[in-house]
């Protein structure tokens, strides 16, 4: 069967469990996909073949006398380099960590556990503090819709970003701490999934940041991202901040109607875009409205000291997690990373609790804003990728960095911990990504999940194959 | 506080880390905006505002 490799994680799981394809058949054609394209792309950091295929060959063992152990049988899911995987190192996109983890951690024994087949371990912005995506250690993951200019594949999960978009995995795990999951997938024109904090578990995921990182998927569809989602969330008591809230059926969610849903439209994000972003909102919204959604205006008046507040809680919390190694090994760390860290040592207890007060009133407008409507909608990124070199960019008229300029309207949303699901949404007019994002209520990625499926069912910017991995 | 008084206080604070010399130029920048950043947050009204509970004794 050819184009196995644009086939989704659902889609993989149907046509393994009628026998249509065997799980040996998908891997193969995965890796035979990653050894022609990856070299250049640099996705993967690790690529699990001999193990795969053992893995696979089980399954389809099991397959063949009728038995499918869960609804991701023989779906192969690759991770960020931040998720422990037995028997193998959990590097942070460095090359000092070394040593095997000890046991998977609980989102790939989830995995596991639902049949999946766990491809590799994925390429990141070292230890995932970046929203660019750059790796020094191991070259940075090549933007595939950019087949001549290296651009940024965003971060900190670019790896995620770049396989999904490439057809290199049908999923990828990415953490978010900033919008780590969703810069790469607003860049990668794939589907990001940020959960509610809480909602998936962070046990045996290297942290930046605890009170802040959100671990999730990357995928080409929202209908995607809710079955590794299903298969992930749910209380671990190796997770202090997991919840106990039941876990409901998040792929059977997607079939209930959008019709009626009130949407606000964050309108002090849409005007701080460029005017290519702020037209593919426009086009958006008013495929939303055909859909029979209601749109309306909403603000979010604490948005501003996202800023301010994200860098009160996450420097000193990443600091303190990396202290320890860098009084070993400052000058092992890629020097960007290493000095945003020590920064972190500028920041007084006070800020810190300063902090973590603002993300209260923060999490409380945001709730006050979703009382009156079921989700709100944003661009994702101000624009599109920038090249890997870029040092400034311009939105509109104005210059930013673009560490700025691409965690503008996702941070806000870590601080509250309310579920995000970036989407594509359109493409500017030199084919790059365009993405928007929708933001549910607490726990809510049913009704985030539905509309982002519901949207990419009425559109084809999903679709679209990106020149540097046809 | 001046540029050159930031960087004595950043050498100080970062002496137990071996840092190459270059980073505290980069360091400094980055320092000054965050803090100025964080300045901002003196503008909300927190007065009844307490953070999140950070400690749980159990789930």
């Amino acid at each position: 069967m050819s184009g196995l490799h644009w086939l989704g994680v659902l889609d993989l799981a149907r046509a393994i469990a009628t026998r249509v394809v065997s799980p040996v058949e998908v891997v193969e054609a995965y890796l035979k996909r990653i050894e022609a394209l990856d070299g250049r792309l640099k996705s993967y950091l690790t690529v699990f073949g001999d193990a795969a295929l053992e893995t696979a060959r089980a399954a389809e063992t099991q397959v063949t006398v009728g038995r499918v152990l869960g609804p991701l049988h023989g779906v192969p899911v690759a991770v960020k380099d931040l998720y422990a995987v037995k028997g193998t190192p959990t590097t942070g996109g460095t090359r000092f960590l070394t040593e095997p983890a000890a046991k998977d951690c609980t989102v790939v024994a989830r995995l596991r556990a639902a049949g999946a087949i766990i491809l590799g371990k994925l390429n990141l912005h070292e230890f995932a503090y970046g929203p660019e995506g750059i790796n020094l250690h191991y070259g940075t993951s090549w933007n595939p819709w950019d087949a001549e200019t290296p651009r940024m594949p965003g971060g900190s999960s670019s790896g995620s970003g770049v396989a999904v978009a490439a057809g290199l995995a049908p999923a990828g795990m990415g953490s978010d701490t900033g919008g780590s999951i969703r810069i790469p997938a607003a860049c990668c024109g794939t589907v990001g999934l940020k959960p509610t904090y809480g909602r998936v578990s962070r046990a045996g995921v290297l942290p930046l940041s605890w009170s802040l990182d959100h671990a999730g998927p990357l995928t080409r569809s929202a209908a995607d991202a809710a079955a590794i989602l299903s298969a992930t969330a749910g209380y671990d008591s190796a997770d202090p901040s997991s919840s106990v809230l039941p876990v409901p059926n998040y792929v059977a969610g997607l079939a209930a109607p959008v019709k009626g849903l009130r949407i606000g439209l964050v309108r002090g994000y849409v005007e701080q875009a460029d005017p290519e972003v702020q037209a593919a909102i426009a086009a958006a919204a008013t495929v939303l409205e055909g859909l029979g959604c209601s749109l309306r205006e909403a603000a979010i008046p604490t948005a501003r000291y996202a800023v301010g507040a994200s860098a009160a809680v996450l420097a000193p919390e990443a600091m303190a997690y990396h202290e320890p190694l860098l009084r070993r090994r400052a000058r092992e760390y890629a020097p960007d990373v290493r000095q945003r860290l020590v920064v972190g040592r500028f920041l007084t207890a006070t800020d810190y609790v300063k902090g973590q007060r603002t993300r209260t009133l923060m999490r409380d407008d945001v709730n006050a804003v979703l009382g009156s409507v079921d989700c709100l909608l944003a661009p994702t990124l101000p624009i599109p990728a920038p090249p890997v070199t870029a040092t400034e960019v311009r939105i509109g008229g104005r210059r930013e960095t673009p560490r700025s300029a691409l965690t503008m309207f996702t941070r806000l949303f870590n601080l509250t911990g309310h579920p995000v699901v970036a989407v594509p949404c359109g493409f500017s007019p030199e084919g790059l990504p365009l993405s928007l994002q929708l933001v549910g209520r607490p726990f809510d990625e049913v009704t985030i999940l539905r509309l982002a499926q519901a949207y990419q069912d009425a559109t084809e910017w999903h679709r679209r194959r990106p020149p540097g991995a046809p | 506080m001046t540029k050159d008084t930031l960087e004595r206080m950043a050498r100080e604070i970062g002496a137990d880390l071996p840092l190459p010399a270059e980073d505290w130029a980069a360091v400094v920048g980055q320092v000054q905006r965050i803090l100025e950043a964080v300045r901002s947050l003196d503008e909300l009204p927190l007065d009844a505002v307490e953070p999140a509970p950070i400690y749980r004794i159990n789930p």
